[in-house]
């Protein structure tokens, strides 16, 4: 940032609209303001902080005084008055103009009775040499120089050592502007910043759920498990079954080998043989049954819908409009070719009337698509009539077949059981024992039959829920993808919190390192004390002393440490203006050029100082405005600068007292009065150039 | 051959994996560029750098 100009209208002593300030820019860029005490210098210095960023020094009366007192006087009851900062400055070779202004009307007992809120505007010159107008002032003037760094820009000669000895707040404030001049706030801000993603973070993977996986799998297991045991049981049963029917087969062939049974046991053998077709074609017949029924049970309902569609075509029919009788495309044939089918013409002319009865033909004419949907439709549903007698045929005729063969099974039942009961109660004990046998093995087969019917039953069960169980394990695994994923954002941000942490402390180490060394180096130059600078982790100074090998802290005097801030402010400057040259360079503030603007910068020091602190400190600033009074300036001071001066303005006190006391400044070989006799009531400042050589 | 200054404060940020080192780089710039504002509400921009630098594509 180049300051280029700067214009005060009715601001604090300077009324109505003082001439610009123009400030010299490149080689001889130090501007200096000579003025004695009350001409305005803190006014200036606070003129650039109220309008860039709404501050003003500590001590600076200023909330009701910022309108000139005789723009107030001056001005007629119920008028508008106005004051107004105007800067021009250049920032990364674009010029800019920031007018801050605030407004208030005169009430009618001479004060003001309203004031409004200031308004600030910022505009930049575009190339085409338009001006364009910022919405966000605040945040491109922090972008230019950020509101922290403020304070070593713009500073109060005779205040300066608040650097060194700040109070709580201070102390904070200027170990936040120095590190994000030096980069290192952007640490910190990305350290904060990715310390709350890390809580999003963190949330998301509880959202995303502790995958169930390792549950799956082991229900899995327990079902892969039950079905292996499932299909154990019904191997068992099976080889039951197996047996079972081994053995009743053995004791049926020694009842059939026993004389008095024989027979009995041979019929029993057919039955079984005849139970066992009958058993088969009922079920036979029962499955051509519920095929039908699947197939062609529809039919039965289609009655009435089959009846009124027939009826109404029939409607259609009698009717005349199905079919047609006559085609559309025929009628407008014969009126195309304006000829009856009678030879008869049907031109418009001359057989109007023979032709309006002919297109009268065409309002009879049926569509030719309905007609040929309505001619299939109506086979269908006369095909579906058929075919619904055909279905009550087979069904009846499968019923009487399952009826048949129920009778048929239950005939050979009652037989069997007849047979069953002789040869239980047969006065042979061997046929008696045979029988007993037979029925346990009987009964051993429906229990294997049942023990396969159940296991069956169970593995269709244990299927299902081994199918879910791995769509879930599916829907787990990408729910685990989305989990591992979430995890490695979230290492990754730790990571990055730790390796910025890691590089931080590094940063500041080098840092303090670096700027103890500067400052002590500016320090040793300026002053000749023993006591050497150190700045403390939260970038504080402070002087030490060695005593006796170790370093204590010194109660340095005012004049002490103005000279370390100043050497402080110098140093800071130039390792900010170093660091952003070098290439470890971090992303930071695009500040490369650095204006200062003092008041009384040599505060209270003594004349082998200030010259020290002349030549010493505006030589790291690339343009330098100081506000001085004579004794500040003259002597020492004007000889160590007076090479590298560019502009010079005078602020010329004019004062309503009688006897003006005798302030003047010597320039070049001129005289110029710094206070003059006020020609009218009132006490201001004007603005004036030097313009001699 | 050139060799690694462990004071470096740069070499922690220059560390592989590279989805973190892309991580610090494009936050680092991000704040720089929002350093101006006092709260930059930048928190969501964060989390689309991590989660862009951090995807499913290998």
């Amino acid at each position: 940032m180049i300051l280029l100009e700067l214009q005060l209208h009715n601001f604090r002593q300077f009324y109505g609209s003082s001439p610009a300030i123009k400030f010299a820019t490149g080689s001889n860029s130090i501007n200096v303001l000579f003025g004695s005490n009350g001409a305005g210098k803190t006014a200036i210095l606070n003129s650039f902080t109220w309008a860039m960023y709404d501050s003003v020094s500590k001590g600076f009366l200023f909330e009701d005084q910022i309108i000139n007192k005789r723009a107030v006087r001056e001005a007629a009851p119920g008028s508008t008055l106005e004051a107004s900062v105007q800067i021009k400055f250049e920032h990364l070779g674009r010029i800019h103009l920031l007018k801050k202004t605030v407004q208030a009307i005169k009430g009618m007992d001479a004060e003001l009775v309203a004031k409004g809120e200031p308004q600030t505007t910022l505009m930049w010159a575009d190339t085409d040499g338009k001006w364009k107008s910022e919405t966000s002032t605040a945040d491109v003037i922090g972008r230019i120089l950020p509101r922290d760094l403020h304070t070593y820009f713009f500073f109060d000669g005779e205040r300066i050592e608040r650097i060194v000895q700040p109070s709580g707040d201070d102390q904070a404030d200027i170990a936040n502007a120095t590190k994000k001049l030096l980069g290192l706030e952007v640490i910190e801000r990305a350290v904060r910043h990715l310390g709350a993603a890390k809580k999003t973070l963190e949330k998301e993977l509880e959202q995303v759920g502790d995958a169930a996986t390792k549950e799956i799998l082991h229900r899995k297991a327990d079902i892969e498990a039950k079905l292996a045991k499932t299909d154990e049981r019904s191997g068992q049963a099976e080889r039951n079954l197996a047996g079972q029917r081994e053995r009743a087969h053995e004791l049926k062939v020694r009842l059939s080998k026993l004389d008095e049974v024989r027979a009995d046991q041979q019929r029993r053998d057919q039955l079984e043989l005849d139970r066992d077709r009958a058993t088969e074609r009922l079920t036979n017949a029962k499955q051509q049954q519920n095929e039908l029924l699947s197939s062609q049970g529809y039919k039965a309902f289609l009655d009435g819908a089959s009846q009124s569609f027939l009826q109404l075509i029939e409607s259609l029919r009698e009717k005349g409009e199905l079919p047609a009788g006559i085609k559309r495309q025929f009628v407008d044939d014969l009126l195309e070719k304006d000829l009856c089918i009678c030879e008869r013409p049907l031109d418009m002319a001359s057989a109007h009337t023979a032709r309006c009865a002919v297109e009268s033909w065409k309002a009879k004419a049926g569509l030719a698509q309905v007609e040929e949907k309505a001619i299939r439709m109506g086979g269908e549903v006369r095909r579906i009539s058929i075919d619904q007698d055909a279905f009550w045929e087979q069904s009846d005729a499968l019923q009487r077949r399952v009826s048949t063969d129920r009778e048929e099974l239950s005939r050979v039942q009652t037989e069997l059981e007849d047979i069953h009961i002789r040869l239980k109660h047969s006065p042979q004990e061997g046929v008696k024992e045979l029988e007993a046998q037979l029925v346990l093995a009987g009964e051993a087969i429906e229990q294997a039959n049942q023990d396969i019917g159940s296991a069956k039953y169970e593995r269709k069960g244990l299927e299902h829920d081994l199918e879910k169980c791995l769509s879930d394990l599916r829907k787990c695994e990408q729910s685990e993808a989305k989990q591992r994923l979430a995890k490695r954002r979230l290492e990754a941000t730790l990571d990055a919190i730790a390796r910025l942490c890691e590089s931080r402390v590094l940063y500041e180490a080098r840092f303090r390192r670096t700027l103890t060394e500067k400052v002590r180096s500016l320090f040793a130059k300026i002053s000749y004390t023993p006591y050497v600078p150190e700045i403390t982790e939260t970038y504080s100074l402070r002087l030490l002393e060695s005593a006796g090998g170790s370093a204590l802290p010194v109660a340095a005097s005012q004049g002490e440490n103005q000279i370390l801030s100043l050497a402080f402010i110098g140093a800071v400057i130039d390792v900010a203006r170093d660091f952003t040259k070098s290439k470890e360079k971090l992303p930071g503030p695009e500040v490369s050029t650095y204006p200062i603007v003092m008041d009384s910068p040599f505060g209270s020091l003594g004349s082998a100082y200030r010259t020290q602190v002349a030549e010493k400190i505006t030589a790291l600033a690339d343009q330098v405005v100081m506000m001085v009074t004579p004794t500040q300036w003259a002597g020492e001071v004007a000889t160590a600068l007076s090479g590298r001066v560019g502009k010079r303005y005078l602020l010329e006190y004019c004062t309503t007292k009688d006897d003006v006391p005798s302030e003047s400044i010597e320039i070049d070989g001129h005289a110029h009065s710094l206070v003059v006799k006020s020609p009218n009531e009132f006490e201001y400042t004007i603005i004036r150039e030097v313009e001699h050589d | 051959m050139e060799t690694i200054d462990p004071q470096d404060p740069i070499e922690p940020l220059m560390r592989e994996p590279s989805e973190v080192r892309s991580i610090i780089q494009r936050v680092l710039k991000l704040e720089a560029e929002r350093l101006f504002q006092e709260r930059p509400h930048i928190n969501d921009d964060i989390l689309r750098i991590i989660k862009e630098a951090v995807n499913d594509s290998p």
